[in-house]
């Protein structure tokens, strides 16, 4: 037990420590992030877009509205996947 | 175990903070090598504080006396499955353990953003190892559980070991306590993350709602376990504390109602953020108000600044989570404070017929009763803070307050889902309200007509038949429209219902829920109760029952002693069952204790309790008439299924559903 005791702060210090000696490391790219983050964004407008027509069919909103509503949806969509677009092409690049 | 549990502690002190250090640095200057190290500090807290309570079951198993916590919460004839949760019985074991969980909450965040959200992840941890270092602090300076029992000799404390514990609060020895702490604290712990993830988008200024996004099931998660942690505490309240009720308005039972008030609200109010960009601020006021309820919540339940069922927990915490709610208060509000015009709503409210402004509503009404509630809770500090005496305000106050609070939230659990997003059309709300509205006013006069005089509870029936009828109606046209698109059977149509909107078709099921909680909620309009001394042979009437006591026994087991009757109950001349309410005396604790019995049907339950023993040496069989208790207990199983098929991934979906004219003759 004694020995346990002695060899914990030292094993904690051996696990912490190393990282802190990696030499030019920078963190990973905000590109990743922010390609995730549009991807997911882009999941998110879909099923927007296809809850939408659901609620049209199901009659709770007005024809007039389901466009509106619809095409504000697209715009945002086509602007989300010209993002994704122009990250990707970076990240070619 | 006592000095590996103790060292566990005090080498978790160092790691949290150069974790949060090393991470607030890394995402600061960009350094992988910090940012890894304060990950690593992250999973090393986890292990050190698994050590500590790996540590402190160990204690409990093999009886070890000489350790404060163990002699104060264990006795040696204590069955070894209380020896395992007498873990969080008490004030230093419980706030280990709820260390244990963030940690746990902490991994499980590492794992699942290993490869995204990288820009919010230092921070994030650097907030998770902040939470885990202010818990560490008090476990190691004002409620540690590896303290050794100590004597007072000659004004000099020696170490001692007695020879037995005082055993466990007798109250806890039941297995409704055994699930519901771990289950409440999965609730309150898990409410960090998203309030992690908030502060740390606030600080990076993180682009669109991604956070939202990433805490999402979070959320959920942790608002299902803390309402399931509350149906627990009620059904524990119900079982073993032998006064006929489940809810009785106590602070510890509010400490978890508040933020589930908040945690609602939010789980409403982000669908707005992420479908309109609105209610920035908002959202983030609400995930910060959450998370600090939660704490406060557990201020409450451990400090003993209000008494209570709980004041067991009474102790020098109280000063600790004042300064950390203080600390969280100012960061987090400054935070939003200085980050206002970033969270610029993108869009403005259409109009009052929208699903966005029945969200709102419902938020703004979940914070009043929260609020309502906040007042009632510490109105005793308050009064006594300002007049010099404690003043409580009961269930009265909160009754009044939140039942008509309550039965406007049930009505927009009905009304919101029949509008639509942005507006509705006048002709579109009356085809949608048609059938519910005249449903609810035919429950109402036939409920009337059957002598239901009790006003709110009229209202709450009537309404429940209105919410029950738009849930059942969301599912008919929901099938409909896929039946006629699609081609699919009912039951094909419903599941896929289910499948590709889990999350709506889900919350309808909470909802439903809901409506059966409220359902129980009032039936306690009509409660009955009385109380007489029974000898074998005597018996007693309440509400077409009959209850006779055949004999009574008493007992000893190595824990407790008893006395016991053999009660059997009859409705209307025919026997429904035999029961046997008993009362205990435990000799660890010297505590006494009721153990209920209780005929439970859908229309009512029949409680029994064995108060005490009478001047005539018979049982005083004090017996309570309780209807529709079991929807409550069914109206939870209800809310907790719903808020697990909400979790469920939502099913890829081919193309948008066509119009009804473009898919004539069949769908694919």
């Amino acid at each position: 037990m004694s020995i346990l005791l002695l060899l914990l702060p030292v094993l904690v210090v051996a696990a912490l420590l190393p990282p802190l000696f990696r030499r030019g490391t920078e963190m990973r790219a905000e590109r990743e992030d922010r390609i995730c983050a549009l991807r997911e964004r882009k999941r998110v407008l879909l099923a927007a877009i296809r809850e939408l027509d659901f609620d049209r069919e199901m009659g709770k909103l007005s024809e007039a509205d389901h466009e509106a509503e619809r095409e504000r949806m697209k715009r945002e969509a086509a602007e989300v996947l010209i993002a994704i677009d122009r990250e990707e092409g970076r990240s070619d690049a | 175990m006592n000095e590996l549990g103790s060292l566990a502690l005090i080498t978790l002190y160092p790691v949290t903070l150069f974790g949060a250090a090393a991470s607030f640095l890394g995402g600061h200057n960009r350094r992988e090598g910090l940012v890894s190290a304060g990950e690593r500090s992250l999973v090393v807290s986890f292990l050190l504080l698994t050590l500590s309570v790996l540590s402190l079951v160990v204690l409990f198993l093999k009886n070890n006396f000489s350790n404060a916590y163990v002699a104060n919460h264990s006795n040696i004839d204590l069955p070894t499955f209380y020896k395992l949760t007498a873990l969080w019985a008490g004030q230093e074991g419980s706030l280990l353990f709820w260390n244990w969980l963030l940690s746990l909450y902490g991994i499980a965040v590492l794992w699942s953003n290993r490869n995204r959200n990288r820009d919010l992840m230092p921070y994030v941890t650097a907030i998770l190892l902040v939470s885990a270092f202010f818990f560490t602090n008090m476990n190691l300076l004002a409620a540690n559980p590896f303290r050794p029992l100590v004597m007072d000799h000659a004004g000099t404390p020696i170490p001692y070991a007695p020879p037995d514990g005082r055993g466990l609060n007798p109250l806890l020895q039941h297995p409704a306590m055994v699930v519901h702490p771990p289950v409440l604290y999965l609730g309150f712990v898990g409410f960090v993350v998203p309030f992690a993830f908030a502060l740390a988008a606030l600080w990076t200024r993180a682009p669109g709602a991604g956070w939202l996004l990433a805490t999402r099931r979070w959320t959920l998660f942790a608002w299902l376990f803390l309402s399931g942690g509350i149906l627990l505490g009620a059904r524990w309240a119900y079982v073993e504390l032998g006064w006929g009720g489940y809810w009785a308005w106590d602070p510890v039972e509010n400490a978890s109602l508040m933020p589930w008030l908040t945690g609602t609200a939010l789980l409403h109010s982000v669908i707005i953020q992420e479908k309109r960009g609105m209610l920035k601020v908002w959202n983030a006021v609400l995930v910060v108000t959450t998370y600090l309820l939660c704490v406060f919540g557990t201020f409450l339940t451990r400090s003993g600044i209000v008494s209570s069922v709980h004041a067991f927990a009474q102790s020098p915490v109280g000063h600790y989570f004042v300064g950390f709610l203080a600390l969280g208060v100012v960061f987090s509000f400054g935070l939003i404070w200085m980050r206002r015009e970033y969270l610029r709503s993108d869009a403005t409210l259409d109009s009052v017929l929208s699903r966005e402004s029945s969200f709102f509503f419902n938020n703004l009404v979940f914070l009043v009763s929260c609020f309502a509630v906040l007042w009632g809770t510490l109105f005793p500090v308050l009064s006594e803070a300002v007049r010099g005496e404690q003043i409580s305000v009961g269930p009265p106050y909160f009754n009044r307050i939140n039942v008509p609070i309550g039965l406007f939230l049930l009505f927009l659990t009905g009304f919101a889902p029949l509008l639509a997003w942005r507006r509705t059309s006048w002709p579109s709300l009356r085809r949608s309200f048609a059938w519910p509205a005249a449903l609810m006013l035919a429950a109402g006069t036939i409920l009337f007509l059957l002598a239901v005089r009790a006003r709110y509870a009229l209202i709450c029936f009537s309404l429940s038949v209105f919410v029950a009828t738009t849930i059942l109606m969301e599912f008919y046209r929901g099938g409909r429209v896929r039946r006629r698109q699609l081609g699919e059977s009912w039951p094909r149509a419903l599941a896929n219902l289910f499948l590709r909107n889990p999350r709506r078709y889900g919350g309808y099921v909470v909802h439903f829920g809901v409506v059966l909680l409220f359902v129980g909620f009032a039936g306690s309009s009509f409660n009955r109760s009385r109380a007489e001394e029974l000898s074998p042979g005597g018996e007693m009437a309440i509400a077409g029952y009959t209850l006779r006591v055949e004999n009574l026994e008493e007992g000893e087991t190595p824990n407790y002693d008893f006395a016991r009757a053999r009660v059997v109950l009859e409705r209307r001349g025919r026997p429904v069952g035999v029961y046997r309410p008993e009362r205990r005396f435990y000799y660890a604790s010297e505590q006494p204790s009721t153990e209920v019995e209780i005929h439970s049907t859908v229309r009512e339950d029949i409680y029994l309790v064995y108060a005490s023993t009478g001047e005539k040496g018979g049982a005083v069989i004090q017996v309570y008439r309780n209807p529709l208790v079991l929807w409550v207990w069914v109206g939870g199983i209800v809310l907790v299924l719903g808020g697990l098929i909400c979790l469920v991934p939502m099913r890829r979906e081919g193309p948008p559903i066509p119009k009804a004219s473009e898919s004539e003759g069949g769908a694919p």
